[in-house]
């Protein structure tokens, strides 16, 4: 091996590491020992190689991502283990429900698809599962989250109601739904009587994706333990969810 | 209740521990963005709390998450593009001269805009090279590509990276002329 050879192979190497017990590598390191010119070459590397580490390395973590993780673990990913018994009953289930599909599919026929509802239940239900509700920006100021909207290229012209735009924010999320941007807001209500957190969730997604969303007069639907009033404004579609009867969260949209 | 208890005795709080820094960091050197790479870190152990009990070699778990991460991140992305594998001896370029000097005077995000100015086939393999402990041979098996390629990939990552810093260190236009000797 010449030092030509030795210094392309050096190239990739990594201080520190596991490299050096390579017999390619170790025999380029052999090298540097024979060639000085090679060995001031190695040593720039190494300690460039160590400074771009470094920096990278550097890249602060943020403080509330791992609680962040196990909140959201035992949120969805609860996975329990089911008896033998059970497990052959839902395999029975898949071959009717995988029959059900098959026949359909012969016969022309497709269950109606809903995607509206889909959608607006996914979404309600996603928060009330937990009351730590996840989200990227944390603020009491709407504006806040509207421009933390802006900065992640999400639309922030919502058309809410007065009363709406006059409650204190607790943050929101910009994410995906089916690969469509869907942007949350949420509210902060009060307390109830009873003295519980009174959140609201104004989820917003375009109209064009929604085909079968309400107009703009507004629904109302239970969906779980919370209540959601949804409608079609310009070329949004937003639901909002909240505790409580249509009643109450008629209140929120005058 | 699968707790995702690997062999080496970590459960699902332990592993996040041990993995959520490192991950997160990779997540945001490939996306370049806070809220990116949170969204990625966060996917990556909720697909390990679905399917990470199907991993039953406890010593690839690092690899395993890393390489979901890098799967989801492509997903993102959905720029997933086949490049043709080079081996080393048929580069033709010679690594820019950096001085670790340069480096220091770059802050770790600019590192980071620069690794983002890297062609998106050398960014992971390069970013892994300098941030994780991994082997070669666990960065092929996570990018899902020869190991010849992930040299070839690093190589040329380096290129272009130290191209690029020596591109940010050097004065700015005017800068010298103002040292030169007037008449």
């Amino acid at each position: 091996m010449d030092s030509r050879q030795a210094r392309e192979i050096l190239a990739l190497y990594r201080p520190g590491s596991t490299d050096a017990a390579d017999p390619r590598m170790a025999e380029a390191l052999d090298q540097v020992k024979r060639d000085p010119e090679l060995a001031a070459w190695f040593q720039e590397h190494c300690a460039v190689y160590t400074a771009l580490r470094g920096k990278l390395k550097a890249i602060p973590v943020p403080p509330g991502l791992k609680r962040q993780i196990i909140v959201g673990r035992a949120d969805h990913a609860r996975i329990i283990p089911l008896p033998g018994a059970v497990k052959i009953l839902l395999a029975a289930a898949a071959i009717v429900l995988l029959t059900t599909i098959v026949w359909f599919a012969f016969n022309n026929v497709r269950p109606s698809e809903n995607t509206f509802a889909l959608y607006r239940d996914r979404m309600a239900r996603s928060v009330q599962r937990t009351a730590t509700t996840y989200m990227k920006m944390v603020s009491t100021s709407q504006a806040d989250v509207l421009a933390y909207f802006r900065a992640s290229q999400r639309p922030a012209d919502f058309a809410l109601s007065k009363t709406l735009q006059q409650l204190p924010a607790e943050g929101g999320s910009a994410f995906t739904w089916q690969n469509h941007p869907v942007e949350m807001l949420c509210l902060n209500a009060g307390t109830d009587a009873a003295g519980n957190r009174n959140d609201l969730w104004v989820f917003v997604i375009d109209k064009n994706v929604m085909p079968d969303a309400p107009g703009a007069t507004t629904q109302f639907r239970q969906v779980g333990n919370l209540m959601t009033a949804s409608w079609s404004a310009g070329d949004k579609v937003y639901v909002l969810a909240g505790r409580g009867t249509d009643e109450d969260l008629k209140k929120y949209l005058e | 209740m699968h707790d995702g208890r690997m062999s080496d005795g970590l459960d699902f709080e332990g592993l996040v521990s041990r993995y959520y820094g490192p991950l997160y960091q990779f997540a945001y050197s490939l996306s370049g963005t806070e809220a990116d790479a949170s969204d990625l870190t966060q996917q990556t152990f909720y697909i390990w709390a679905t399917k990470g009990h199907q991993l039953r070699d406890g010593a690839k778990v690092k690899t395993w998450l890393f390489t979901t991460l890098h799967r989801e991140f492509l997903n993102m992305r959905r720029r997933v593009v086949r490049f043709p594998h080079y081996e080393i001896s048929e580069m033709d370029h010679e690594l820019p001269a950096v001085s670790p000097g340069m480096v220091n005077t770059l802050d770790a995000a600019k590192v980071v805009k620069l690794l983002a100015e890297i062609a998106e086939p050398y960014q992971a393999a390069l970013t892994l090279f300098y941030l994780e402990d991994c082997s070669y041979k666990e960065i092929a098996e996570i990018l899902g590509i020869p190991l010849g390629t992930v040299q070839s990939r690093i190589s040329r990552g380096m290129a272009q990276l130290q191209q690029l810093i020596l591109d940010a260190s050097a004065p700015p236009p005017g800068a010298a002329r103002k040292e030169e000797p007037r008449g």
